[in-house]
């Protein structure tokens, strides 16, 4: 192995060690589930190796895992009826505090309860904040079919109940 | 702002706490990803590849099947611990198991050497491919060769590098045959008995799947239901061409949705009220379709 290929392995390495967290959060808001955000991970990083001697050192990498991990889901979501329904087993809170807990099931119920489109939309632009135009890019639609997806799904989270109530200005998240 | 506020629990919103990925096991498995492609590309060139001793042509290893120990079974997937879930074996060498597991119950199935893994595939025992049929357990056609390790007498799931075995969930009593092949070139067959939920303990439920506000989907395929309270129990019954279905389930309250491989473009959705089973069978479940335009 060349030192150009150790060094691009470590770059891979060091991606994959300081980005899994805040790529499995993404995840689990996508898919509600930690197994399968894990599972969602891991496939967006296996399938993005293969380009990363272009991507090395470049800002660009952690938008490109993003945008695969994303495709991978839509494509996941599409044949949503062949695939595993998450077990009845909650997620592990670890040291979650209650307030975290109770927070954590009601957005993770509400985004649930949102069509996959709309879940995607909701989580790239407020948890990757990406601009309208970077989220019509991702999805592969038109800024306009952002916003109605986006209206949508603020629509269904104000009336959810138990996120509502967290939506409202002021409440402690 | 509501969009402020949402960023703020989105962000604020843990997902669990579970193990690290750890980088190295995958970059190894990128590199298998990889190299896999490479032999596909060059199997269906028609070539003969000649790697590591294994000779590969038209798709078929010719090489004996290797030997693997017969000792370990598969551990049971991170949920595992009750009752309704068993850790199935592939035999090598054409062999067959069956295994009976309740609706509700999972099966987790998998390959018995350590190191070994491959690919898992459902058919219906009529023949039938229709995407409704391959349901009673999900499927996981991909493969995930994560390399296992024996760790007290099984092959253990390396920290969230992905599983070497599969989990089946038994969602509508039937029989379903799983087929594997072992990345060692072995195959064998796992037969599902999915038993029907017990009369005493559950109830009657039926409705119909109201397509009428479509234009030209068909009609629904399935029907799942979801038990609201832990967010895990599903089970599934087939619609009848009529929109009629029926199934069993145990005291609750569920989320109904109807499902059509024909509705996978995103616009359709079908869904009911919450449906609340108690003592008595419920018999009006109205399941609605509507199409976004």
């Amino acid at each position: 192995m060349g030192t150009d290929d150790a060094g691009v392995e470590a770059d891979f390495c060091a991606f994959v060690d300081g980005r899994q967290a805040s790529l499995r959060h993404a995840a689990w808001l996508l898919t509600g589930d930690l197994a399968l955000a894990e599972d969602l991970v891991q496939v967006a990083l296996v399938k993005s190796w293969p380009h990363w001697p272009k991507l090395v050192g470049s800002a660009g990498a952690e938008a490109y895992v993003r945008r695969t991990l994303l495709t991978t889901y839509s494509s996941w979501w599409r044949r949503k009826w062949r695939r595993e329904v998450p077990g009845h087993v909650p997620d592990v809170a670890g040291r979650d505090e209650p307030s975290q807990l109770a927070i954590s099931t009601s957005v993770k119920s509400a985004l649930l309860s949102l069509p996959p489109r709309q879940r995607a939309a909701v989580v790239l632009r407020y948890f990757e904040d990406l601009t309208e135009a970077q989220t019509a890019e991702a999805l592969r639609c038109s800024v306009g079919n952002v916003k109605s997806q986006t209206s949508r799904a603020l629509d269904k989270l104000r009336a959810f109940p138990g996120l509502g109530e967290l939506l409202v200005e002021g409440a402690e998240p | 702002m509501i969009e402020n506020r949402l960023r703020d629990l989105l962000h604020a919103a843990p997902p669990g706490q579970g193990p690290a990925l750890q980088s190295t096991a995958v970059l190894s498995r990128a590199r298998t990803r990889v190299r896999r492609r490479r032999q596909t590309l060059l199997v269906a060139a028609g070539a003969v590849v000649v790697l590591g001793g294994v000779a590969i042509a038209a798709g078929v290893r010719t090489s004996p099947t290797q030997p693997t120990s017969s000792s370990t079974t598969p551990c049971a997937s991170p949920f595992a611990g009750s009752d309704t879930e068993q850790s199935v074996a592939f035999p090598h060498d054409g062999g067959r198991v069956e295994v009976t597991v309740p609706v509700f119950g999972h099966v987790t199935v998998g390959w018995s050497g350590c190191g070994e893994h491959g690919t898992v595939t459902s058919s219906d025992p009529d023949g039938s491919t229709a995407p409704a049929n391959a349901t009673d357990v999900s499927v996981y056609t991909s493969p995930r060769p994560a390399p296992s390790e024996l760790q007290h007498g099984c092959c253990a799931r390396p920290e969230a590098d992905g599983v070497f075995s599969e989990r089946y969930t038994a969602t509508r009593p039937g029989t379903v045959t799983l087929r594997g092949t072992g990345s060692q070139g072995s195959s064998g067959t796992i037969v599902i008995h999915v038993q029907p939920l017990d009369p005493s303990g559950s109830r009657a439920v039926s409705g119909v799947v109201d397509t009428s506000a479509l234009r030209a989907h068909p009609g629904a395929e399935f029907v799942q239901l979801l038990e609201k309270v832990t967010n895990g129990r599903v089970a599934i019954a087939l619609v009848a061409a009529d929109g009629t279905f029926s199934l069993r389930l145990p005291p609750g309250t569920y989320e109904a949705e109807a499902f059509s491989s024909a509705y996978n473009d995103g616009r359709v959705r079908c869904a009911a009220r919450s449906v609340v089973v108690g003592d008595a069978d419920v018999s009006n479940v109205t399941i609605v379709c509507t199409e976004r335009s």
